[in-house]
């Protein structure tokens, strides 16, 4: 019995959180949105039951046609694109981001990559994922897509973390991105990469060693100089995203309005249709980015709690299934699962009481939007259905 | 396996701690610092707004309007948004608020904001506003709305209804019945989103403001028209400083006018002197001369020797009389007079004789029964107490100085009360110019008829009213008269002091306080006017006035025989 509720708790759970969703946007978009997102929920259960019916084993096989049509699909909507950025292709009916899909093509092909390969990895093992990782990551950037964008890169790390991969391996390799970041200071990433140096030096090969002090060297090198060729409103939206305070009525305008909102809902909330900031246009994207604020001055800390709570017992559920799967590949994508729901839900909301800087990205479930829906459902159809096959 | 196993503990570990901390922040939040963000909400999306209360109108006896409020709009430039000059110009000359090279010039040299026209007609206004809008000036050019307060009436009021300033009245009835007249403001609570446009919400709190109340004045416009017709006329004819009628209905002590002149215009008092806005009459302080007889003859009734006093004959035939080293003069011998006499010729040398033989204390206590030296308390601003001499002070010179007037002070208003105690059968009264205040169709102030005190017994006042009234029939005053009514009257020419000290032989005050008809009186007139020019005494300047004002008010009351008013 206990096997059969598992599922049907999962289930459970995403249904009440969607309908939590659909209520909070019928009360920030109007009926208008409400009704889209409905048939997106209905398409969505619909993605899930299917899902819920593929085997494992076909996702496994064809992981790599799916991570090498969604590249094309990434860098097709580059071109031909359409929104405020070149994030989605209209579909008349719906707007497909492809950037939703990547998250799952990202899981699926590291997953292919790995599950055979317990811990002797070679260095192709690794640097075809992190290859991988990063094209999606750069073209989901250049639509430009921060959110989206950052979230191909923790979730390799986890997965990663999750195989077994030494801590001291992960972080050389990501050294890179490290000394790209402290590129931007000359004191720091001199800082840095003495220490780097000093660090690795005992622990690798001398020519590991050297490629890695090679690409540190040109990681920390490349940040000045993409710097200084930057035009003047990109450089001044990096340091608004870097630094929200800077600019009241920018990035921080934002951030001061949605933790206002949040405030100001109180225990209780000002109920159903009440909000003011929602609804007095004082909160921005109060459907989409920002509607976990627009549930908290609704319904008050008390729905904020219930949200939170059914998020991480859903979180629970798909750990468990990874936990508990013995299946490598069906384990590495569960954990994959469990990741990209983690990552969204903690950065969306940490944004949305202002611990985090704000990149916008949807809360899986909640947020308005036809692709993150979807996606999320057939995220958790696979998760269900390696539930089941587990339990076989 | 074992580091894998604790690996997987991590995740949960990291999750399980980043949750809670989400909570715990959410926690802080939305119920520890609730209030602060609730307060952050509430500064931003609520907007107070103030309510206008509208000023009350004030009105005449017979609710003709005396003042009102009138919508309209103000104009003024933010020159520092002004994208051009030149068009901003060609728009407001259209509506010819101000001359294009004016307006050009302060456009260019005006660094701050700058009125264009403090008030202009609803109809212009809301047709400039929306032009304005169509030309998109509106950041630049701002048209608000204004309340204009309009007095129909200008001059023939002015001093008596004072004027507004932004804060409330200023002078006049506006200032003395401002807290009843200005009504409250209030407030209402508007949201506001974050494009600044405000909404009306129906659970906000509001605080409707309360509109002014109505005043309405004892004044009768037509006699008021009539008084200060005639006053200018007089004053401009004779040359004189100034001058103040005064117009009570005997009955109650209403003030049925009450004009000053030289005058202005409320509608844009500032275009006048300051000195003007006063109301002369209650204000101005003067020596009263002959009409300030009325006391020692009230005072002499009174005495304990009014028997000798009445039945003693007084001798003036020398033409002077020399009281504590000076003499006192009359203006012509009158010979030997009896006690009626005295105030029929108004003889200085009479009332002097009189005055040693009454005590200083009698005639204080008379002077203070009649209300002089103190203020009478009508509803008007800036009332004069006047001047008395305490009668330990009253050397004999002094006393009958005093006595026929010099050396002290009072107001018009003062003297016009003190002969309606006469009128009135010996009862003073407090003058009032307040008959009601109205709010929101409820009377919440009647004035009425209000006796200060009794001054002395109805036999006294109807033997005083007599000798009044021959003082019009036979006396100073005959040019005063009018043909079938009994006037009852008193002229006064007082001398003015020189700046050094002395009494002026050319320069003098004149005036007349009469009432009429003498057995029942209705009206009572008191005239005062302030060195005119062309004749020397009262009975030739106040008394021709006096009669001109009451004939006509008989006329509009219809107490006067028509058919004796045709032979005028």
């Amino acid at each position: 019995m206990s096997k059969l509720n598992n599922s049907r708790i999962i289930i459970g759970v995403v249904i009440i959180l969607n309908i939590i969703g659909l209520v909070t946007i019928y009360s920030a978009g109007g009926s208008n949105y409400f009704f889209r997102e409905l048939i997106w929920t209905i398409l969505g259960i619909g993605i899930l039951l299917a899902t819920v019916k593929i085997p494992v084993r076909l996702w496994e096989n064809f992981s790599i046609h799916i991570f090498i049509l969604t590249f094309l699909l990434l860098v097709l909507v580059l071109i031909v694109g359409g929104g405020p950025a070149n994030r989605w292709f209209d579909l008349g009916f719906f707007n497909f981001q492809p950037s939703e899909l990547a998250k799952v093509a990202i899981i699926l092909f590291i997953a292919q990559r790995w599950a055979y390969k317990k811990i002797a990895f070679n260095m192709k093992d690794l640097l075809i994922p992190i290859v991988a990782a990063l094209s999606y990551a750069l073209l989901v950037l250049l639509e430009p897509d921060m959110g989206t964008g950052l979230i191909f890169l923790p979730v390799l790390a986890g997965m990663m973390f999750w195989h077994g991969i030494s801590m001291f391996q992960i972080f050389l390799l990501f050294s890179p991105i490290f000394s790209f970041i402290f590129g931007f200071s000359i004191y720091l990433w001199i800082g840095y990469f003495v220490g780097f140096a000093i660090i690795t030096y005992r622990k690798t090969t001398v020519v590991s060693w050297l490629i890695a002090l090679m690409t540190n060297i040109l990681a920390g090198l490349s940040s000045p100089i993409i710097w200084a060729n930057l035009k003047e409103y990109q450089k001044a939206r990096i340091i608004g995203f870097l630094s929200p305070w800077l600019d009241p009525k920018g990035m921080s305008w934002n951030l001061i309005q949605s933790q206002i909102a949040v405030g100001s809902g109180r225990i209780f909330g000002k109920g159903f249709l009440s909000g003011t900031q929602k609804k007095l246009a004082f909160l921005p994207n109060r459907e989409t980015d920002f509607i976990f604020s627009t549930l908290s001055e609704e319904f008050g800390f008390v729905g904020a709690i219930l949200t939170l709570t059914l998020y991480f017992f859903l979180l629970y559920q798909i750990y468990k299934i990874a936990q508990k799967t013995q299946n490598e590949f069906a384990r590495l994508v569960a954990i994959g699962i469990f990741l990209v729901f983690s990552y969204q839900i903690i950065v969306n909301i940490g944004m949305v009481l202002g611990l985090l800087p704000i990149t916008g990205i949807a809360l899986p479930f909640l947020s308005y939007g036809g692709s993150s829906l979807i996606v999320s459902y057939l995220m958790i159809g696979l998760a269900i259905r390696i539930y089941k096959e587990n339990q076989l | 396996m074992n580091r894998l196993l604790y690996r997987i503990q991590i995740f949960r570990w990291i999750v399980n701690a980043v949750f809670i901390l989400l909570l715990m922040y959410l926690f802080w939040i939305q119920v520890v610092k609730h209030h602060y963000y609730n307060e952050q909400a509430l500064k931003q999306h609520c907007d107070s707004i103030p309510l206008y209360a509208e000023r009350g109108k004030i009105f005449d006896c017979k609710n003709r309007l005396l003042a009102y409020n009138e919508r309209g709009f103000s104009v003024r430039i933010f020159p520092q948004y002004v994208r051009s000059i030149d068009s901003v110009a060609e728009i407001l000359t259209c509506y010819k608020l101000s001359p294009k090279d004016k307006l050009l010039a302060e456009l260019k040299n005006q660094k701050h904001l700058f009125w264009v026209a403090r008030f202009v007609d609803y109809e212009v206004g809301t047709n400039l506003q929306k032009d304005l809008m169509k030309y998109k000036f509106d950041n630049s050019v701002v048209v608000r709305e204004a309340i204009k307060r309009i007095y129909p009436y200008g001059p023939v009021l002015g001093s008596i209804i004072g004027f507004t300033g932004i804060e409330g009245g200023l002078a006049g009835i506006e200032f003395s019945c401002d807290q009843y007249l200005k009504g409250k403001s209030g407030w209402e609570i508007l949201q506001k989103d974050a494009l600044g446009n405000k909404y009306r919400w129906p659970s906000y709190r509001i605080c409707k403001s309360i509109n002014g109340s109505d005043v309405v004045l004892t004044i009768d416009l037509d006699i008021q028209q009539i008084a200060y017709q005639l006053l200018k006329k007089y004053v401009d004819n004779l040359q004189a400083i100034k001058g103040s009628v005064i117009v009570l209905n005997c009955e109650d002590g209403a003030v049925l006018a009450l004009a000053d002149y030289p005058d202005f215009d409320p509608n844009s008092p500032y275009l006048f002197p300051q000195d003007y806005w006063k109301i002369t009459a209650i204000t101005d302080e003067f020596e009263p001369g002959s009409v300030y007889k009325l006391i020692i003859c009230a005072t002499a009734l009174q005495s304990e020797q009014m028997d000798l006093l009445l039945s003693q004959k007084y001798n003036t035939s020398s033409g002077y009389i020399t009281i504590g080293g000076k003499k006192i003069k009359d203006v012509h011998n009158n010979g030997i007079l009896n006690f009626e006499d005295i105030f029929i010729k108004s003889s200085n040398i009479g009332v002097s004789l009189l005055t040693l033989q009454i005590t200083p204390d009698e005639f204080y206590q008379m002077e203070k029964k009649f209300g002089f030296g103190t203020r009478l308390g009508i509803e008007l601003p800036g009332e004069a107490k006047g001047f008395i001499d305490r009668p330990e002070k009253l050397t004999p010179l002094r006393f009958a100085n005093n006595a026929f007037g010099q050396g002290i002070r009072t107001t018009l208003l003062q003297l016009a009360s003190a002969y309606l105690a006469i009128a009135n059968d010996g009862v003073l009264l407090k003058p009032y110019i307040v008959k009601s205040i109205v709010n929101n169709n409820k009377i919440i102030y009647y004035g009425k008829k209000e006796i200060i005190r009794r001054v002395l017994s109805e036999k006294q006042s109807k033997m005083i009213k007599t000798i009044l009234s021959k003082v019009v029939q036979e006396g100073t005053g005959r040019q005063a008269a009018i043909p079938g009514y009994e006037v009852c009257g008193k002229t006064g020419t007082a001398q003015k002091l020189e700046p050094n000290g002395k009494y002026s032989n050319s320069k003098s005050i004149m005036s007349f306080i009469g009432f009429f008809p003498k057995d029942d009186p209705k009206f009572l007139i008191a005239i005062m006017l302030d060195e005119p020019q062309k004749l020397r005494f009262a009975g030739e300047t106040v008394c021709p006035l006096f009669k001109e004002l009451a004939l006509k008010i008989l006329y509009l009351n219809t107490h006067y025989p028509t058919n004796l008013l045709t032979n005028l």
